[in-house]
């Protein structure tokens, strides 16, 4: 059953007027402004480029999960969906995982052009794929529950993101720490704790969701 | 049967249904009547399960469920037809025969919309779009908000009879409206204005 929504999603991420080529084009607008905002030495700067990279993610993070229930709101199949006899945990997890492997294509194909940049192996790529798939958990899964916490208020487009920023500070810091270490070749200093956060709030995130989710939606 | 024990909901002072008792046996088409904020939608969302109530409870006591179709579009607006209620039957976790389909087209007179995306259909053919949902998946209690707002007289016909055709297969509709009823056939018809009498 999970295979069959998570195809659905697909489905409708496909048909979806634009959807993946506004998110595409939004993530490679904003590593067209890091190439503009700093100076040519540092472009290629690893600690400039982790940090940047991470902030892309998140912002590509909001407007992902906004997309993706608006294309429900917009003409009002929420009703349909949601009162289905279907369990909401179903449908939870065909929208995270779904939403995670969007979110991958746009890492990699930003990861992708900072590689051929900067000259750098094909090797790593299989580690970045590991952190971008962990990391995705935790920004997805919260990011879905503060969209629908805030969803029923007037400003929901302003307090969602500043809502968000704040509580994935901690994965955007130690994701950048894991990715500087992938890309430099060498296990930087908190390497495993880094690993063991980002771990945690995916694994709280989801869990919150799984519990969460059904209720917020009918609230 | 379906059975509504002392259903109460209200929206924070403002009590909308309280203690409400309902039952519906298979086989009946119920309208629900009331002015614009009655409370009919409300109630109708909490038997389709999609709003949480208060206190009480409701039991289906039956094998196929229920169908919710609200008063909204309830389409996927860059899908066909028929993408839209293949998305919709995986929701509900049910197929739908290609043949039936074709013929639930060609009653509902949108067979010439087929190909096109829902959201360059007018109001009154998506309000045949929603039946056309109702034909193709299996439920034993059909909830549907404002049915007949943005038909012709010719969809009102059409609706009614298909109503008809579900009735005679032991199905059961409970429909809401603000209009007046003249136009349409049922077996009982409740005003929401008796689900906010104490009883």
């Amino acid at each position: 059953m999970i295979f069959k929504l998570i195809k659905n999603e697909f489905f409708l991420e496909r048909k979806s007027s634009f959807n993946l080529l506004y998110i595409t084009f939004f993530a490679i607008a904003c590593f067209m402004f890091l190439l503009f905002s700093f100076p040519l030495s540092k472009i290629f700067d690893t600690t400039v480029f982790t940090g940047f990279f991470w902030i892309i993610i998140s912002l590509s993070t909001i407007k992902l999960i906004e997309n993706s229930f608006a294309r429900e709101k917009d003409y009002n199949i929420y009703d349909l969906i949601y009162s289905t006899p279907i369990d909401l945990t179903g449908i939870y997890f065909a929208k995270l995982l779904s939403l995670n492997f969007i979110l991958v294509g746009v890492q990699l194909i930003i990861f992708l052009s900072y590689m051929i940049l900067s000259d750098l192996s094909f090797e790593i790529l299989f580690n970045l794929l590991l952190l971008s798939i962990v990391t995705n958990f935790g920004l997805l899964s919260f990011g879905i529950l503060i969209f629908l916490i805030t969803n029923t208020n007037t400003s929901k487009s302003f307090l969602f993101p500043v809502i968000f920023f704040p509580l994935i500070i901690p994965v955007l810091i130690n994701a950048s720490n894991i990715l500087f270490g992938i890309i430099i070749g060498e296990i930087s200093s908190l390497y495993i704790e880094s690993w063991m956060i980002l771990l945690t709030f995916g694994l709280i995130g989801i869990l919150l969701g799984i519990n969460l989710f059904g209720k917020l939606i009918k609230q | 049967m379906l059975q509504v024990i002392n259903l109460s909901k209200s929206f924070s002072q403002t009590s909308i249904l309280k203690n409400v008792h309902f039952e519906l046996e298979l086989g009946k088409i119920c309208v629900i009547v009331g002015n614009n904020g009655s409370g009919k939608t409300t109630f109708l969302k909490c038997l389709s399960g999609l709003m949480n109530y208060d206190s009480g409870s409701i039991n289906y006591n039956c094998l196929n469920g229920h169908l919710f179709l609200s008063d909204k579009l309830n389409i996927f607006g860059d899908l066909t037809i028929e993408e839209n209620l293949k998305v919709v039957s995986t929701y509900h976790n049910q197929n739908y025969d290609q043949t039936f389909f074709n013929d639930s087209l060609k009653t509902l007179n949108i067979e010439q919309f087929k190909d096109l995306p829902l959201k360059f259909l007018s109001r009154g053919n998506l309000q045949r779009n929603k039946l056309c949902i109702a034909m193709n998946l299996n439920w034993d209690y059909l909830l549907i908000d404002e049915p007949f707002s943005n038909l012709d007289r010719e969809g009102i016909k059409i609706f009614n009879n298909i109503f008809e055709d579900f009735k005679s297969k032991n199905k059961s509709i409970i429909y809401s409206t603000h209009q007046n009823t003249e136009q349409s056939s049922f077996d009982s018809i409740i005003s929401v204005e008796d689900f906010k009498e104490e009883e």
